[in-house]
């Protein structure tokens, strides 16, 4: 366990959010998601830039599908967790829960 | 009312940062549905959002691809930045030590530089010798001229003999002066270096060579 890497914090977004999304998961239902359940606004090359990166270590895989002229004709690259991801998605909401598990009082008001 | 498309020259700089099509394209797709809803809102605010968005693809693409390093680096020297803000005395402290170390050094090396590393502006700089006599007394002094004649005649070790004498001259214009090295009658170095000064500097104000 203590060679399993933990996911970071835009990665864990990233993956709850494709969980989210299931099979409409791709770029601009992604970075909805993250600003509807986090406020935060994502620019689209950093989530693509963390796709690339994430693909590259296995834990998602992207197809390209569904070209339209709503987006210019270019194709939606569609994203879903591979066992890895899903495996390391796991481990590090394990990871997070157990960290802050029993501190309710501490940061509470 | 057809939604406006990304300008041309935005998906050309694009094209440009990506070079995975699978990204590229999905990206330009993402881009242009997200601009698209921007709907008729103003020009300036369409160009801010481009303008962000060109930013953030281009600080990504191009310093953030190995980004567990980068994310690494980031995060270090963010804490730094904010250590130091913290504690401005401490780090005026460190930033003039840090001068300091870094001045001295370039002044040192400067003239480490300039006077072994580099090679002397001569062709076959490494034959070159410098020829005193000895007095009795042990000091060093300067080649009489007759001496210099005799050893220029019978000395048989060398093939060519010349004199130099070392001298300083203040160089002056409009905007200040300084002291640079000469020397004068060198009719060998004239020759070996094919250049009718006796000591003209090849590199910065002063040169000096006796």
């Amino acid at each position: 366990m203590g060679d399993r890497k933990i996911l970071g914090e835009f990665e864990q977004m990233v993956v709850a959010a494709v969980l989210r999304l299931g099979s409409d998961a791709y770029g601009v239902t992604i970075t909805e998601v993250i600003a509807d359940t986090t406020g935060r606004d994502v620019k689209s090359g950093a989530l693509s830039v963390t796709l690339d990166r994430m693909e590259k270590k296995g834990l998602i895989r992207s197809r390209l599908a569904d070209a339209s002229a709503g987006r210019g004709g270019r194709p939606r690259r569609y994203i879903e967790l591979t066992a890895q991801g899903l495996l390391a998605a796991r481990e590090s909401r394990s990871a997070m829960l157990r960290i802050w598990d029993g501190l309710d009082e501490a940061y509470e008001p | 009312m057809s939604a406006p498309s990304l300008p041309r020259w935005f998906v050309a700089a694009l094209d440009a940062v990506i070079s995975d099509p699978v990204a590229r394209a999905g990206l330009v797709g993402d881009l242009e549905e997200r601009y698209g809803r921007l709907g008729d809102a103003r020009a300036l605010r369409r160009a801010m959002w481009l303008l962000a968005e060109l930013v953030a693809v281009g600080l990504h693409y191009t310093w953030n691809r190995d980004a567990e390093i980068m994310d690494g680096l980031k995060q270090d020297l963010g804490f730094a930045l904010r250590s130091l803000a913290r504690r401005p005395g401490f780090s005026a402290l460190l930033i003039i030590t840090l001068a300091l170390g870094i001045g001295a050094n370039t002044a040192i090396f400067s003239v480490v530089n300039g006077l072994l590393l580099e090679p002397l502006p001569f062709d076959d700089a490494d034959r070159l010798a410098v020829i005193n006599e000895r007095e009795a007394s042990g000091f060093t002094a300067s080649v009489s001229f007759p001496n210099y004649r005799d050893w220029k005649e019978r000395a048989k070790s060398f093939d060519r003999f010349a004199t130099i004498l070392p001298s300083s001259r203040r160089l002056s214009s409009r905007w200040g002066g300084s002291w640079v090295g000469s020397s004068r009658r060198c009719p060998w170095s004239r020759r070996s270096a094919g250049s009718s000064a006796v000591m003209k500097p090849s590199r910065g104000p002063t040169r000096w060579l006796y």
